[in-house]
């Protein structure tokens, strides 16, 4: 874990992802490796914006990987309605979070329904 | 396959900064994806724009609030950071309690989980007297020609027509979740009747084994049915816990008598012994094998070491 090769390089990457967040803080779904690019954004999920990128994020800022901190905060100030629907993803009645935003043409519930059965 | 096929064609993709236009809403929500919030701010404290949010606070006050007093809130209210209160000094508005903050605020909360009692959510009766009835000694039994009727059995068996019912109601509406147990349990409960129709008959097997599916099935469809609430099925094991505990210690008189005192007094007044006991067989070292209000040690046994509370968590 002190590798210092292993923490440049992952310093390295987790500045690449810094740079393809979303203008409002959104972590996207597929990347492109090859090509250091975005694949698809959609789904944007909560619990990347909550969670997943901020276990990874508080390791950067740790190492002092510039932008860290910044990046952590709006992903995660998304999720209160600083988003592409302006709506907090927070059910409060509930203590969860809804899980995700989506493209509104790609219908989940039919493969979903099938994947119960 | 939409990133996929971008990926293959060279093509990157764009969030864009409109608002609204060709996106929606996940109408889903998965608890489990929580851990990941304990999981990355659990206990820290370097993050307060964000872990003493008054989202949070406010989500904590209404999971509290007991009888619709305390913090009034809802979800616009909540995006845009306003916090009202309907009681008077219950709160206002000072944040109690983050996702850091360990509770250190409680007494300021607008309600607390009833202590006294237990819980405030209601059980439906029927099936507390069926939690109740399945512990009755076997003596409290009686019979109708050559049927024998525990308590238990008499319940169920009245209340089996509108459980039926209410059941095959419930299978059909729309909003029905299927679960496979509600497949599992009635085929078994068939095969338990059916089964034994090849072997000693109709007549036979309604008498001895009817009872058994009576018992094995209705009690399921009577929980499918009547745990509608958040929070019943808990309470109904706390009540389960209850029984199970009141049948243990109910037994130290069978251990200090070195007989089936409940079941003996059940029996005198039934009239229903099911055999002659030879209780000198029943020591094991110098230990009397007691049955509480059970058929055999073994059920007893079993039983008391079973905590259905393990199984909810």
């Amino acid at each position: 874990m002190d590798d210092p090769r292993a923490i440049s390089a992952a310093n390295a990457c987790v500045t690449q992802l810094i740079a393809l967040q979303g203008p409002r803080g959104e972590w996207p779904w597929f990347f492109a490796p090859g090509r250091g690019t975005i694949a698809d954004f959609y789904e944007v999920y909560a619990v990347h914006q909550y969670g997943m990128a901020p276990a990874i994020l508080h390791h950067a800022i740790m190492h002092g990987v510039p932008g860290a901190r910044e990046a952590l905060v709006n992903g995660f100030i998304w999720l209160f309605g600083n988003n592409e629907l302006g709506r907090t993803m927070l059910r409060p009645e509930l203590h969860l979070f809804y899980r995700s935003r989506r493209r509104a043409r790609i219908s989940v519930a039919e493969p979903r329904a099938g994947c119960a059965l | 396959m939409r990133a996929l096929t971008k990926a293959a064609l060279n093509r990157d993709d764009e969030i864009g900064t409109a608002r609204g236009a060709g996106r929606a809403l996940s109408l889903e929500v998965r608890s489990y994806e929580l851990g990941w919030i304990l999981w990355s701010f659990g206990g820290r404290r370097d993050f307060p724009e964000l872990t003493d949010r008054p989202e949070f606070t406010a989500a904590l006050r209404v999971g509290r609030s007991v009888d619709g007093e305390g913090a009034e809130i809802s979800e616009s209210r909540v995006s845009s950071f306003e916090l009202t209160s309907s009681g008077p000094g219950r709160t206002n508005g000072t944040m109690v309690q983050t996702l850091n903050s360990d509770f250190q605020y409680l007494r300021e909360l607008p309600a607390t989980p009833r202590r006294r009692g237990g819980s405030s959510v209601k059980v439906p009766l029927v099936l507390v007297l069926i939690a109740w009835a399945m512990f009755l000694p076997e003596e409290s039994s009686f019979y109708f020609g050559e049927l024998r009727m525990t308590v238990c059995r008499l319940l169920l068996l009245l209340i089996a027509p509108p459980i039926l019912f209410l059941f095959a109601r419930l299978a059909i509406r729309g909003n029905y979740r299927f679960v496979w147990s509600d497949v599992l349990v009635l085929v078994t409960g068939l095969w338990m009747f059916v089964g034994p129709i090849e072997i000693e008959g109709f007549d036979r097997t309604f008498v001895f084994s009817g009872g058994t599916a009576l018992e094995f099935c209705i009690p399921y469809m009577a929980t499918r049915v009547f745990l509608a609430e958040r929070g019943q099925a808990v309470a109904l094991v706390r009540i389960l816990c209850i029984a199970i505990a009141t049948v243990g210690l109910l037994a130290i008189f069978d251990e200090f008598s070195g007989r089936f005192v409940l079941r003996e007094i059940a029996g005198s007044l039934t009239g229903y012994h099911k055999r002659a006991i030879d209780y000198s067989t029943l020591v094991r070292g110098s230990l009397f094998r007691a049955t509480s209000t059970l058929e055999h040690p073994h059920s007893a046994c079993i039983l008391e070491a079973f905590d259905p509370h393990s199984i909810v968590k």
